[in-house]
């Protein structure tokens, strides 16, 4: 018979918002567990199996040295290092510390700081280790979860969609709220992954799946400032819950690169 | 014999980072007990100060992936008492389902998933599938429950996107509300047989007394509207909560803790909800109770599980009669933005969650003060384990180790939420060793 694949869950720095999809799998999760080996899930298992691994879901982003050592433990012992999630990927909304003086961030806080430990920055798994697969969400998805482990099980190259969010909302006939209701709906330079979630619920997105493929971002910019954003409204839209993704952090400094309420 | 230290290097089968360290001297007595929490702090109120109070029950949200859902509806009451919103009847009620559909959902999560392989031998859920076919499959299904109301109402299990200031920005319409019911009247029967399986396991004994503290309201069976009593006496509106409540830090630990200002330790969660709200629970769950001879008056934490149970029946059941209840007409709320400052608590399924916001003028978070049920309960289960391990001194190192990871998951720590919450320290103490 052949070796079934080993497969693990960590978390990092995070709320394991995106390691509970695998148990939200109510339906499939007994099947999962016949088809693959879970050699190591702390949340979800008291058996826990050294690696190596062929497949490792990582959580959280990374906020201290301790997660840097784990890290490195884990690419060490991993065939296939996939980040899932916005934590994992950008760094997560805890992110949004990173522009912040850390120094006054932790004796404003603390009044013994020392005794708490951390970096002054939330970042995500591949500023410190190489990483194989990034699914985004904040939550991850878990039918792309599904997907991903689908296509290693077949040995296929897992497919990752470079659409966007409008795309989706498109797709499902929505109404377009940026258009009937003038909201400033980030759909337009958001991953697709949620199937338009918040359109679809008559709020505009709020780019929790982080910056689409190639986004034009200066287009929408001015699109919100058509709508009637303050310059600092802009910058919040993208320093929200996605803040250091690349592409958002760049394009917020280009409107208030001041930290505070503006 | 020497001097020995057990450890659990890293707590499985609960939600974040944490450790125990216990140290015995040769005789066998103990002589330190730590509940390590290595969960990196996310300064989650330190990220809140100068955001929109619009922007709030988003990010706060992501402070726990398990219950999302009571972060956003604390941080609404709050924030609604600040603008002056008063949500009509119908966003009040359907609000309540929101919650007890994640009540569900976590005790599900809690009970099959985490804590029910101790009481039975296995190391997870999937283990005990082997023999538990049928209940591991009840469990899933009443876990699915819960998940799929809260994505009927919020647009998705995990960070739910329609509750905003004033009620939802979407609701399902009439017909697919009477869906739910359908949904929820055909898995009472899993809650039942799955509650009946729980009666009767052996729990462990508990010889020593505690305090329990819940959110409590003549009418109902709390959830988010009451006053937070405690089973010494204490009633408290909202923001006398922290004139009695004491946070504090230790070296060891990146979450705070908190004990009463007389009498320190005390326990929140659903023993304390069941314990102190009896009579308010739907009828069925109280009849339930009855028939199996379920008795909550007394100290033992164990029957935590038991009373997660009750919580579903009764949950599966308020749930059809809010849904029943709630008003067809859609409300529209509209509020200017204004400063001030106000307190909220509401029941989170680990127990009581207390928020308290000062905005400014144009609606800009000041300050924020969030404390976790985790929080509050982590001082009561390191007491848990002082008073457990001198019973088990004597058993190898391994089985006393494994005893107390028992004694920790049974509480449902949710770790991640206990660690953001360190803006406020400023109120902590860092003396008083207990």
């Amino acid at each position: 018979m052949k070796q079934k694949i080993k497969v693990a869950v960590f978390k990092f720095t995070s709320c394991s918002g995106c390691q509970l999809p695998f148990l939200n799998m109510e339906t499939e999760l007994l099947d999962l567990a016949e088809a693959v080996e879970i050699a190591c899930f702390a949340m979800a298992s008291s058996a826990v199996h050294p690696g190596p691994y062929d497949v490792a879901f990582v959580e959280g982003g990374i906020s201290c040295a301790r997660d840097v050592e784990r890290i490195k433990m884990v690419r060490e012992q991993t065939k296939i290092l996939v980040a899932i999630g916005n934590c994992a990927v950008h760094g997560g909304p805890q992110a949004l510390r990173n522009r912040l003086p850390f120094d006054e961030v932790k004796s404003a806080v603390y009044p013994q700081p020392d005794l708490v430990e951390g970096y002054p920055t939330s970042k995500g798994l591949a500023e410190y280790v190489p990483v194989d697969g990034f699914l985004e969400g904040c939550p991850v998805d878990k039918g792309h979860l599904q997907d991903y482990i689908v296509s290693v099980l077949q040995g296929k190259a897992p497919e990752v969609s470079t659409r966007s969010v409008c795309l989706e909302c498109k797709m499902k006939n929505n109404v377009c709220v940026i258009v009937a209701e003038g909201v400033a709906c980030m759909g337009v330079v958001t991953s697709a992954g949620c199937g338009a979630l918040c359109p679809s619920y008559d709020r505009g997105c709020y780019g929790c799946f982080g910056p689409s493929a190639d986004p034009n971002l200066s287009a929408f910019s001015n699109l919100c400032r058509e709508l009637g954003l303050t310059g600092d409204e802009v910058q919040r839209k993208y320093r929200y819950i996605v803040s250091n993704a690349k592409a958002f952090r760049e394009e917020a400094d280009k409107y208030a690169p001041k930290p505070g309420e503006g | 014999m020497h001097q020995s230290r057990v450890k659990v290097d890293y707590l499985t089968r609960v939600e974040g980072e944490g450790g125990i360290e216990i140290l015995l001297d040769e005789e066998r007595k103990v002589r330190e007990i730590k509940v390590h929490i290595f969960e990196p702090p996310r300064f989650f109120e330190g990220i809140l100060k100068g955001r929109r109070c619009e922007e709030v029950p988003d990010i706060v949200a992501r402070i726990c992936g398990i219950c999302p859902v009571s972060y956003q509806m604390a941080a609404l009451k709050a924030l609604e008492r600040i603008l002056g919103i008063k949500p009509g009847r119908q966003v009040r009620l359907l609000r309540k389902v929101f919650a007890l559909s994640q009540w569900i959902q976590s005790h599900s999560l809690h009970v099959f998933c985490l804590a029910l392989p101790d009481f039975l031998g296995y190391d997870d859920i999937f283990q005990m599938a082997g023999k538990h076919r049928d209940l591991v499959e009840r469990g899933l299904r009443l876990k699915k429950l819960g998940n799929d109301i809260t994505s009927m109402l919020g647009g998705r299990e995990v960070h739910p996107v329609s509750a905003v200031l004033g009620g939802f920005t979407k609701l399902p319409p009439r017909s697919l509300r009477e869906d739910l019911i359908t949904q929820l009247e055909a898995r009472q029967e899993d809650a039942h047989a799955a509650l009946e399986f729980i009666a009767g396991l052996a729990l462990p004994a508990w010889e020593g007394e505690r305090v329990f503290g819940a959110l409590s309201h003549p009418e109902e069976y709390a959830i988010d509207e009451g006053r937070w009593r405690t089973s010494t006496g204490l009633s408290l509106a909202p923001e006398e909560f922290p004139d009695y409540v004491e946070e504090f830090q230790v070296s060891y630990s990146n979450a705070l803790r908190c004990r009463l200002k007389d009498g320190p330790y005390y326990m929140v969660g659903p023993l304390a909800r069941v314990r102190l709200n009896f009579e308010q629970l739907a009828p069925e769950a109280q009849r339930a109770a009855l028939r199996l001879n379920l008795n909550f008056f007394h100290h033992n934490p164990y029957h935590s599980i038991v009373a997660r149970l009750l919580e579903i029946v009764h949950a599966i059941e308020a749930c059809c009669e809010y849904l029943e209840e709630a008003p067809e007409k859609e409300e529209t709320i509209s509020y200017e933005v204004k400063g001030g400052e106000a307190a909220s608590i509401v029941e989170a399924p680990r127990g009581s969650l207390f928020h308290w916001y000062q905005l400014n003028e144009r609606g800009f978070v000041q300050k924020a003060r969030i404390i976790a049920p985790t929080t509050q309960n982590l001082h009561r289960i390191e007491q848990d384990l002082r008073e457990l391990v001198p019973a088990i001194a004597g058993e190898p190192d391994g089985e006393i180790a494994r005893s107390c990871a028992v004694a920790v998951r049974n509480y449902d720590p949710c770790i991640s939420c206990a660690t953001h919450f360190l803006t406020k320290i400023f109120h902590s103490v860092f003396s008083r060793p207990h």
